[in-house]
């Protein structure tokens, strides 16, 4: 009703400028300008953790009585995205699942009429109630510039039960709240939570948590508010990358997780038994445990070498087979739950250049007890001399291996090839990887102004990306759009394309990355200062740019942040491992998560299967848009039909004959009943007065006569 | 069947009977008390919250929660004199919009201000009168500690404006700044009327607040000394800040109000009978901080001290006072009523009525 002015600039964004020369001024923009929240980790197994489970959630003030269980959700939780919410929060609120899944047993699923929902929307700032408040619809807000993964991991964390760390009833001991500095009034949120309203389930007191406020939070001026008890912490609390390990061990205490929906199996091959995998029969040659090889790699992936004692791959030697020859490892047998993989590891090549690793599934379907192999990608031209990262895509439904095979190609050898860092987890596999080598040098350099190589998206967009690296305290990440062959096939503006860009951090196992993620959306609609469309055909809009070969080519503006990570905490952890940095990068369609179909050139997109995505018809109904809602049109019979919003109700001749001819019979009876009392009444009273009028007659006669 | 309708009359006749005997006449006389969830009272205090949203020329719309209390006062002649005590909650639209109460949604419950408004009003139904002599409300916010503790990143608004923070002043020069910038009409500013802030990874601040025409259509602000000072507020901005310490992000949307001539018409054609606006307010809306900040938990429950405390008598008299409401009448003609002090609430089986939001942190004790 409100006719509430909805400029483009709610993507606000000053332009930030860049002093790299290849990037002329004010030609990338930023979305939010951030802030570092990055944990430079100190170290994890310090992971001081606390973890509020039981709370008080009822707005009443006897806090000692309700505690615990009423509070949690299932362990699979109901969700509405609301139209309110930006399209890039919907996308990110959807990777964020994708990281609960992966390292909890907490799933999401789309709403169909459970009692209790999270409805997520678009309100003021980013908040969310503590607990599951059988509300039925409890809501969650992930407002303008709440759309970063981690900061909805917090908000859910919330709703899951979990209170601020720096609220748990021992903070004290840990951090030294320094009241004075707090802006007026806002002192409530350093308020502590007792041990009767709030558990931290025996998890010692975590800096790490993506739960912790950072030394900034509610400051007055510019002094800080939290003092860390151990100085070393002063810049790791407030990280909002991803979990810390103790959050998740907190979380999956309280909810009492032994398994998660995508995560499959991790192996650094420090233990002998080598997380299960076995040698193949019928191939040339083993792979070997070994921690070293005298032609490379000098160390193991996982350690680096920097622990003594430990550090473990496994190494086929190539130099002591012949042409040809092969050694084929297997990995245990697998269970898959989605239908869908993404194996990654790291190779290192110290042999042949043609030396190759073929990655084949053993695929166990019914009736094939031996499995049956099938070559999934051949992995050739491996890079000598480093450890090097590999994707591989899987989708298996049934029970299988994993097999790896090595080939000694032709050429001399005299090493042979090593794998290390397996992980395999139902999770979607990122389309590009950047890597960027001898990374080191670049933070803070004049030279740190990196373009990745050219990519193409699924689509067919062309893309790069900057990493600008020479800001004195952030590293900033930027998606261009730059003029490729598929151009003239393509929809311009570039609808609704979500590039989303990770910084890997390079620890063995998956479940304890905290890898940094940022995400940014195409809006067809955006425009720049000088009218154009943001996201317009690089050739039109774009500028004259060369690639390191030669090449011209033309591109776009560059949309994303300048505070992508601090420095120190790029540091941190592994994301620059044997000085190696990985960007991941994925950039898919979105548009389906798009409520209105409005689009500003051409191309009414039909947004029936959209909003009819979260909206089920029971009963086999049939979703239909109409004003853009979604509505159930519900199958019906000869004598029987489906009623109610969602065909949940259903109806028949029969039932409606029975309720007619009992409300009939009903009606019926109800005025035989009034019919004979009045009667009977009637006939009493006319009885009465009869006998009376006899008397008068009788009197009458005898005065008449 | 002939017999059969005579029976119904009978039975309801009796049904009728047995119900209406009693009507509780109270011993002291003069005030009669009602259901707080009857229809007819329902109705009046609806008329009442109206005629109070209509009075005010600042904050935000009320609605009514619950009915705490209604005594009836009969007049002389058709007319009946009002005492209500109401529990009301205020909605998002701002009282300019003109936006009938029970159009307004209420906010969420970390943005709720609550509280108590009483108010005297007359009703002359045969004369189609509705006059509202006076009201007085007492706000306050939710309890901030509540809040922090159900839901520990919900903004939160300081119990009054309060302009003394810089960050708050910048959300609302640089958001209509920006605002400006992208219209072809200068705008000024006029009032804050609503601030809150969080913090989540940087500082959020969020403002809302009334601007007017500015008459200079270049943008430098000192060309502008000159402001005719009878402009009214033309609409509502909200606005906000992210302060990320490296980089600030400001965004800015505004609503502007139907103008005030269509109203006041379509005020005239429709609703007739209500009583022409006397000059000057007829009461007046106080803003008390939040509970919890004020007086500790314990003192909260024990405390004689009302914690929303609402004056209104018009008289001090027991006997009453005489208020001439002639001019209500369209011919000349002599009314008087009698006014007299604020009857004491009536707690019984009756009363309060029920509340639209029970959550015991938007219903005053």
């Amino acid at each position: 009703m409100d006719s509430w002015i909805r400029p483009w600039f709610l993507f606000s964004a000053s332009f930030l400028l860049v002093s790299g020369l290849p990037t002329p001024e004010n030609f990338v923009k930023d979305v939010d300008g951030g802030i570092d929240r990055d944990i430079f980790d100190i170290n994890e197994d310090l992971g001081l953790d606390l973890f509020e489970g039981d709370i008080r959630l009822d707005e009443v003030q006897d806090r000692n009585s309700i505690i615990g269980e009423n509070y949690r959700w299932p362990h699979t939780i109901p969700y509405v995205l609301e139209d309110s919410l930006e399209m890039n929060a919907k996308g990110v609120i959807l990777n964020a699942f994708e990281r609960y899944r992966l390292k909890t047993c907490i799933d999401f699923k789309p709403w169909t009429g459970e009692t209790n929902y999270i409805s997520v929307f678009k309100g003021s700032g980013c908040w969310s109630l503590v607990g599951n408040r059988h509300a039925g619809k409890q809501e969650l807000s992930i407002g303008e510039n709440c759309d970063r993964i981690a900061t909805i991991q917090h908000e859910f964390l919330h709703a899951l039960g979990f209170w601020h760390e720096q609220s748990r009833s021992d903070r004290d001991d840990y951090v030294n709240i320094i009241w004075d500095r707090i802006q007026s009034g806002k002192e409530h949120n350093f308020n502590t939570y007792d041990d009767q309203v709030s558990d931290s389930l025996n998890v010692p007191y975590d800096y790490t948590s993506v739960m912790h406020y950072s030394k900034t939070a509610f400051r007055n001026g510019t002094e800080p508010t939290i003092i860390t008890r151990i100085p070393d912490f002063m810049d790791v609390i407030g990280q909002r990358m991803d979990f810390s390990d103790s959050d998740l061990l907190k979380l999956n205490r309280l909810y009492n997780c032994s398994s998660s929906l995508s995560f499959m199996d991790s192996c650094n091959f420090e233990l002998e038994n080598v997380c299960g995998m076995i040698q193949s029969s019928g191939d040339n040659a083993d792979w070997q445990r070994v921690s070293q090889v005298p032609r490379g790699p000098e160390s193991d992936h996982s350690n680096m070498g920097q622990c003594t004692g430990s550090g473990f791959f496994m190494h086929f030697n190539s130099s002591s087979v012949n042409v040809g020859a092969t050694a084929m490892l297997e990995s245990r047998t697998l269970y898959p739950k989605r239908g869908f993989q993404c194996l990654q590891f790291y190779l290192y090549n110290s042999g042949s250049e043609n030396d190759r690793l073929n990655i084949y599934i053993k695929e166990y379907s019914a009736g094939k007890d031996n499995g049956t192999l099938i070559p999934v990608e051949e992995i050739k031209d491996i890079p000598i001399g480093s450890w090097q990262l590999y994707h591989v895509t899987l989708n298996m439904t049934n029970k299988f291996r994993v097999v790896f095979g090595g080939v000694r190609g032709a050429g001399t050898s005299l090493g042979g090839l090593s794998i290390d860092d397996i992980n395999l987890s139902e999770t979607r596999c990122p389309h590009h990887v950047w890597r960027i080598r001898n990374f080191t040098q670049f933070i803070g350099s004049p030279d740190g102004t990196l373009y990745s190589p050219p990519f193409y998206s699924s689509k067919g967009y062309a893309f790069q990306i900057y990493l600008n690296l020479n800001h004195l305290t952030n590293a900033g990440i930027y998606f261009h759009l730059i003029s490729g062959a598929n151009d003239d096939q393509l929809q311009w503006p570039c609808p609704w394309q979500q590039a989303t860009m990770t910084l890997l951090d390079q620890n063995p196992d998956i479940r304890q990355r905290m890898s940094n993620q940022r995400s940014i959306t195409t809006d067809p609609f955006m425009t720049t200062d000088n009218g154009h469309y943001f996201w317009d055909r690089p050739s039109k809009v774009g500028e004259v740019a060369f690639f390191p070969n030669g090449t011209e080519f033309r591109r776009g503006r560059g949309y994303g942040t300048s505070a992508f990570i601090t420095h120190e905490r790029l540091r941190s952890r592994d994301f620059i491992k044997g000085n190696d940095v990985y960007i991941l990068l994925t950039v898919e369609d979105i548009s389906h998560l798009n409520s209105t179909p409005t689009l500003p050139t051409s191309v009414p997109t039909s947004g029936t299967a959209n909003t009819c995505a979260d909206f089920k018809c029971e009963n086999d109904g049939i979703c239909t848009v109409r004003d853009g809602k979604a509505e159930c049109r519900c199958p019906s019979g000869e004598d029987w039909w489906y009623t109610g919003s969602r065909c949940e109700k259903r109806g028949s001749t029969r039932d409606t004959i029975i309720i007619t001819v009992s409300s009939t019979m009903a009606v019926f009876a109800l005025m035989l009943i009034v019919t004979l009392v009045s009667v009977y009444c009637t006939r009493k009273r006319y009885r009465e007065k009869t006998s009376s009028n006899t008397a008068d007659i009788t009197l009458g006669n005898q005065h008449v006569f | 069947m002939g017999l059969l309708l005579p029976l119904l009359l009978c039975i309801l006749a009796t049904c009728c009977n047995t119900r209406s005997v009693p009507l509780q006449v109270p011993n002291f006389s003069l005030f009669h008390s009602h259901d707080c969830n009857d229809t007819r009272v329902l109705d009046i205090v609806g008329l009442a919250l109206k005629s109070i949203n209509d009075d005010r020329k600042e904050g935000y719309v009320l609605s009514l929660n619950r009915v705490r209390d209604v005594q009836e006062h009969r007049q002389d002649g058709l007319g009946s004199l009002f005492y209500l005590t109401l529990d009301v909650l205020e909605t998002k639209c701002h009282v300019l919009t003109k936006k009938a109460w029970s159009d307004c949604e209420v906010g969420l419950l970390h943005e709720s201000v609550y509280g108590k408004c009483k108010a005297i009003l007359y009703v002359n139904l045969p004369r189609r009168i509705v006059y509202l002599p006076a009201y007085n409300c007492t706000l306050r916010p939710v309890s901030r500690r509540e809040i922090a503790f159900i839901c520990p990143d919900c903004p939160i608004s300081p119990s009054v404006v309060d302009m003394s923070d810089p960050r708050v002043l910048e959300a609302v020069t640089e958001s209509l700044a920006k605002f400006n910038n992208e219209s072809t009409k200068q705008y000024s500013l006029v009032k804050v009327s609503k601030t809150s802030s969080q913090w989540v990874f940087g500082s959020f601040y969020f403002v809302e607040y009334l601007i007017k025409e500015s008459p200079c259509t270049e943008s430098p602000a000192s060309s502008c000394a000159l402001q005719p000072p009878d402009s009214a507020p033309v609409g509502l901005c909200k606005g906000s800040l992210i302060d990320q310490v490296i980089k600030k992000d400001v965004s800015v949307t505004c609503n502007f109000f139907e103008s005030q001539a269509s109203t006041s018409e379509d005020k005239n054609s429709t609703e007739p009978t209500y009583s022409p606006t006397k000059a000057g307010p007829r009461g007046s809306v106080q803003h008390l901080p939040n509970l919890t900040d004020e007086m500790p938990e314990e003192s909260l429950k024990t405390s004689p001290v009302e914690a929303f405390p609402v004056q209104l008598d018009l008289t001090t008299n027991p006997q009453g006072e005489t208020l001439n409401v002639s001019f209500l009448f369209l011919e000349p003609m002599s009314e008087k009523l009698i006014v007299l002090p604020f009857p004491k609430e009536q707690h019984s089986a009756k009363c309060p009525g029920p509340a639209k939001n029970a959550n015991p942190l938007v219903l005053p004790p």
